[in-house]
């Protein structure tokens, strides 16, 4: 089944033309990951995606479970289940961890005409998620991502993701700046998300995600264009010849 | 309804009567000036800017004007440090050398022979409140002083020295005026060395005008390590276009009454300014520091560091203000007031002050106030140091941080030297 | 809908509380002078002593000047137009204006407050807590004061201790605020003409939080009231307040005046949700909020804590502050500020530390949206004889939208070496950037802010006690919706 369908996406910032004509379609089940240098356009695409306002759509389509996801708020997107997981995760001080997660699962399921989860219920699920992500209940009660070292902020995306259970994870370099011990957490629960009916799209810039979490398909992002798509085979030819050859050689 | 006047107390004789009917100031600047001294009088504490200064201890005085017969007694104690500085010296208020040999690109004139468009700029900035006061009487008065120019592109090695010996005559008073105007990529370093001689009370009130171009750069110090009985009110004002960086360094010891007031407005983007001071009152020194940081543009940033050691009855008083203007966005402005209290006798009052009018701002300012930390002082003595050398170490390190803003190593360690010394002989590990 | 027309539509809300009670009032004419400080006192049956205050009062206050330092800006305020005294007419007039029971009071009344949701009738027991009702300048009703009574603790109106506490007034009034301390201060103590009284005698722990709530209704009136409460030796008590006026285009004066006396070891602890109507969008109308409140830590180890949720009024001008006197007497601040349209507030604290020991808490929250001005105003001042005193500050402001201000004027002043004092203040806003990652999980923009400004006040709300922290929350919602967009 057809997740997200991106046809000839044209988007810039100001006059600055950044996406220039992005296919791409992810089925349920599927595991994509988007390669490109910097400066490639693969920030651009994830915060189009997410609906973040200062972009300008000027060609082309987005498709999520044949909706058109271009008329959808941000809010409505994370609750219909394309959920962002940032390169940057805000600091919010003032607001506790815990009460983000619970407004945000509540959101989603006032959308799908449910009830508020339990309060009873609601703890012992994230105690449980806590816990497989290695990290401390007390983490629960700090501020959102406030004074969080960079893992900790990347683990608190993921934490989200298994949550909030999305249809269709997209992960904005959710591995940098990580050292392995992190790396090898997130990639737990990365792999966990792994699954029949939802999509994962990794975007990152280095091939070391991959080897733990690994792809179906690779796709070369490169001027705002993709250029080339493969397996994971893929990955590892552009780590061994580096972005300059082998976008040299694929242009 | 009845709002009653503020009866506000009158000019003291002794500064009226020494009016000129003309001065350094463009005429009609002048003459509104002593329009406004005269109906203000000198400030009161009920003045908001005034309300932890008195000036009661002066308006009391009759000091005379300085007459400009004085000469320098003894060579300044800076320049044996700096010695390739460029040494400007003025003795009572009265200018009396300027340097041979300028380097290219620095232009010097005292004040006397300015042409009219120098004038016009060192006394731009207008008084408009009895805040003021003491600007209006500088810019009434004043007759002596310096431009100092320096050309597009012209980066000045040497430092520019302006040595201030006050009290050679006892019981006198002189008003000076001081402009600095910075060309495009400029940079240079200008230190006032002020000392109050043979413990003579006398007053000066001096302003400086300082005016940088796009991208200039100038550190500005200004250095009171002795005498104990002059007195001293000292206003600057700088304005900053884009890209250029003011550096203040402001390290206070000495006088009976030190009132320093730093204006500063950033007009451009990308203009940057540093304030560091650094007071330390004794025996029954009033030592005052009051700054005033105005963004007006967007992206431009300010960093404001002041610390005080107030001891014996000694008082410190700093009061801060960064104001951020309305559609100047992206501003990032920290301030930090730290004061030590070593007397029960000695008093600081502080007043930071944020007033912001834009909403993409990062601001922030703290203060503290306290005695020397107790587990730090417990610790050194535990590792064989004794209490007095424990507790100079711990204060020389507090206002360390300060010192190390002077631009030169030479300097740094010789101001270091001169803080000991204050500290009364307490040596740090040399 | 676009955000822009949803963004209208909220701003356009109107403000709850702005009804107007058509009830029978007395009115005396508009003006002030000696005559009419004297009808006060007459009407109010005041004893001697009472009038004689407030004759000195008034002459004090005509030798003063308005102040003009705040940070605030409105047109001169013509004193002689106002009206010093409206009441509502009971049924039967006893006892100057004063209604015996429930039943004597205008059903409307009890109507609006019902509006207001005040438990005015006893039936509304379950919700504990002893409410007076100031209505206009004169107190309707005080409930509970039975069950109060049993302990020992006085609750009722001021006009009321007058004639049956007349001892406690003459000992406690003006003595933490004395008539002529300020501008507005002394203008209440001339013509106040009710409020509420507290008293809680020696080693009691009241048994209820008391509650007053106040309530402007006529037009053209100033409302004067003033408020005493005296905790003896061990006493405590939690005392909250909460204000709202209908929507006038013309502005209104209050100038209250509060006093709290705290002997050794007793505690007050002083909550207002303040909610008078603040004007609308084009910045017509509103309260003129200026307030004098003053808590005395008289005796040792007292505590005062005052809690303040500000978000009504054109002009709010008011510093609730301690004198700590007492040795290891303690004072605490916690206030919310908002402000949205054309509000301006002036609003801190201050703390005079005088005993030894003193301990002293700040926090205060701004947040300023629509076109308004917020400015923190406070003093710590640590005396000489104030050995080991210590005090705590933190000023936040919070912006929203890009037309406002938000200023922060402390004032510090340490006369003791042993003295530890640590202030802290920020200025930030509402980043794009939160509100998106907010978004971004599923949460509405105007809940996303909700979440935002609630953590931040955060440390407030943890001070006020629990059916007010809830109003307040709400309050905050309602005073900034559509401020974001």
């Amino acid at each position: 089944m057809k997740l997200l369908d991106i046809k000839n996406l044209h988007a810039k910032i100001g006059d600055k033309p950044i996406l220039r004509g992005i296919n791409l379609t992810v089925n349920a089940g599927e595991v994509h990951a988007i390669m490109g240098p910097n400066g490639s356009g693969k920030s651009t695409l994830c915060q189009v995606l997410g609906g973040r306002e200062g972009y300008e759509i000027t060609e082309g389509t987005i498709e999520f479970e044949g909706k058109n996801l271009l008329d959808l708020s941000t809010e409505e997107r994370a609750v219909a289940g394309l959920l962002l997981g940032f390169q940057h995760p805000v600091e919010i001080p003032g607001v506790k961890n815990i009460y983000l997660l619970k407004e945000a699962l509540n959101a989603q399921r006032a959308a799908q005409g449910l009830d508020d989860m339990d309060t009873f219920a609601f703890m012992k699920l994230i105690r449980e998620l806590v816990k497989t992500m290695d990290m401390d209940d007390a983490f629960l009660h700090r501020g959102v991502n406030a004074g969080f070292s960079g893992g900790e902020k990347k683990r608190n995306e993921i934490l989200q993701m298994l949550l909030l259970q999305p249809k269709l994870a997209l992960l904005d370099e959710t591995d940098s700046g990580l050292d392995i011990d992190a790396l090898k957490v997130v990639s737990d629960g990365i792999n966990r998300l792994r699954g029949a009916d939802r999509g994962i799209v990794l975007v990152t810039h280095y091939q070391r995600l991959l080897s733990y979490v690994e792809p179906d398909f690779v796709h070369i992002l490169y001027k705002g264009q993709i250029i080339k798509s493969g397996d994971k085979s893929l990955a590892l030819q552009l780590e061994a010849e580096g972005y300059q050859d082998f976008l040299e050689a694929a242009s | 309804m009845s709002r009653i006047a503020e009866k506000r107390a009158e000019l003291p004789a002794w500064i009226a009567d020494a009016l000129p009917a003309t001065a350094a100031a463009p005429n009609d600047i002048q003459s509104a000036a002593r329009e406004q001294i005269t109906q203000w009088g000198l400030p009161s504490l009920r003045d908001e800017e005034w309300r932890w200064t008195n000036l009661r201890n002066l308006s009391r005085q009759t000091l005379v004007p300085s007459a400009g017969s004085a000469v320098a007694e003894v060579p300044h104690p800076i320049s044996a440090v700096l010695t390739d500085a460029l040494v400007i010296e003025f003795v009572d208020g009265q200018l009396k050398t300027l340097p041979a040999d300028l380097p290219t690109g620095l232009t010097l004139t005292s004040l006397e022979h300015a042409s009219p468009e120098q004038r016009a700029a060192a006394f731009a900035p207008a008084a408009t409140t009895p805040n003021d006061a003491l600007l209006a009487l500088n810019t009434a008065s004043a007759q002596q002083g310096v431009v100092i120019e320096v050309a597009a592109n012209t980066v000045l090695t040497r430092p520019i020295v302006l040595q201030w010996q006050d009290g050679v005559v006892p019981e006198s008073f002189s008003q000076t005026r001081v402009s600095i105007q910075l060309g495009a990529h400029a940079q240079a370093t200008v230190i006032e060395s002020v000392l109050g001689m043979n413990q003579n009370l006398c007053w000066r009130n001096t302003v400086s005008v300082v005016t940088q171009a796009a991208n200039s750069q100038l550190h500005h110090l200004s250095l009171g390590l002795d005498g104990d009985h002059h007195l001293l009110t000292d206003r600057t004002f700088v304005t900053l276009a884009r890209d250029a960086r003011y550096h203040s360094l402001n390290l206070q010891l000495a006088g009976q009454l030190i009132r320093r007031e730093i204006d500063v407005n950033i007009t451009d983007t990308g203009a940057h300014c540093d304030l560091f001071g650094l007071m330390m009152p004794r025996g029954k020194q009033v030592l005052d520091t009051h700054t005033r940081i105005i963004h007006n543009a967007p992206h431009t940033t300010s960093n404001e560091h002041y610390r005080t050691i107030a001891d014996e009855a000694g008082r410190g008083i700093f009061k801060g203000r960064i104001l951020v203007a309305q559609d100047a966005q992206k501003i990032a402005a920290f301030q930090d007031s730290r004061n030590l209290l070593l007397s029960d006798q000695a008093e600081i009052d502080t007043k930071p002050e944020l007033e912001i009018y834009a909403d993409d701002v990062k601001c922030s300012h703290g203060a503290t106030i306290g005695r020397l930390d107790p587990e730090a002082l417990y610790y050194l003595q535990s590792r064989g140091i004794s209490f007095a050398k424990a507790r100079g170490l711990l204060i020389v390190g507090f206002a360390q941080e300060i010192i190390d803003e002077a631009p030169l190593p030479a300097l740094v360690d010789w101001l270091t030297k001169q803080v000991t010394r204050r500290l009364g002989g307490t040596t740090v590990a040399e | 809908m676009s955000e822009q027309q949803e963004l209208e539509q909220l701003v356009q809300r109107d403000y709850k509380y702005g009804f107007v009670t058509d009830i029978e009032q007395e009115i005396i004419p508009p003006g002030l002078n000696e005559d009419v400080v004297r009808l006060i006192s007459a009407k109010k049956n005041e004893p001697e002593f009472l009038l004689e205050w407030r004759l000195k009062a008034f002459r004090h206050w005509q030798t003063m000047a308005e102040p003009q330092w705040a940070h605030v800006h409105y047109p001169p305020i013509d004193y002689q137009a106002l009206s010093y005294y409206a009441a509502p007419k009971s049924k039967e007039e006893i006892d100057a204006n004063r209604p015996k029971s429930l039943d004597d009071v205008d059903p409307k009344l009890l109507e609006m407050y019902e509006k207001l949701g005040i438990p005015l009738h006893e039936r509304a027991a379950l919700a504990g807590v002893a409410v007076d009702a100031v209505f206009d300048s004169v107190s309707v009703t005080t409930t509970f004061r039975e069950k109060l009574a049993e302990v020992g603790v006085i609750f009722c109106s001021f006009s009321e201790a007058v004639h049956s506490h007349p001892e406690l007034i003459q000992k406690y009034l003006g003595t933490v605020v004395p008539a002529g301390d300020n501008y507005y201060a002394a203008l209440n103590s001339a013509v106040f003409s009710d409020g509420s009284f507290v008293f809680i005698p020696k080693g009691v722990r009241c048994p209820m939080e008391l509650s007053t709530y106040f309530r402007i209704n006529a037009m053209n009136t100033g409302q004067f009231e003033r408020t005493l409460i005296v905790a003896e030796e061990g006493a405590h008590v939690s005392y909250l307040e909460g204000c709202t006026a209908p929507q006038r285009d013309e502005n209104q004066l209050h100038a209250a005046v509060v006093e709290l006396v705290t002997l050794d070891d007793a505690t007050i602890k002083y909550s207002t949700v303040q909610n008078w109507y603040p004007g609308d969008e084009e910045g017509r109308g509103g309260i003129y909020n200026f307030v004098t409140k003053r808590g005395d830590a008289r005796g040792h180890r007292s505590k005062i804590t005052w809690t303040q949720v500000e978000a009504g009024s054109a002009i709010t001008w008011k510093y609730p502050s301690c004198i700590l006197r007492g040795d290891d007497s303690v004072g605490e601040f916690y206030s919310v500020a908002v402000s949205n349209h054309f509000q301006q507030v002036d609003s801190g604290t201050k703390m005079i530390h005088l005993g030894k020991r003193t301990r002293s808490t700040i926090v205060s929250k701004s947040i300023s949206a629509g076109r308004s001005q917020n400015s923190y105003r406070g003093l710590v001042h640590i005396a000489k004889s104030a050995d080991d005193a210590r005090n705590y500050t933190q000023c936040d402001a919070l912006l929203i939208g890009d037309r406002n201000g938000a200023h922060t004027f402390p004032y510090i002043e340490v006369k003791n070496a042993s003295a530890q004092i640590e202030h802290e203040a920020t200025t930030s806003k509402i980043s794009d950037d939160q509100i998106f990652y907010l978004k971004s999980r599923g949460i509405s923009e105007e809940n996303a802010t909700n979440m935002i400004v609630n953590g931040f006040c955060k440390d407030v709300f943890n001070e006020l006690p629990m059916e007010f922290a809830v109003e307040a929350q709400a309050l905050l919602a309602v005073s900034l919706e559509g401020s974001v967009g």
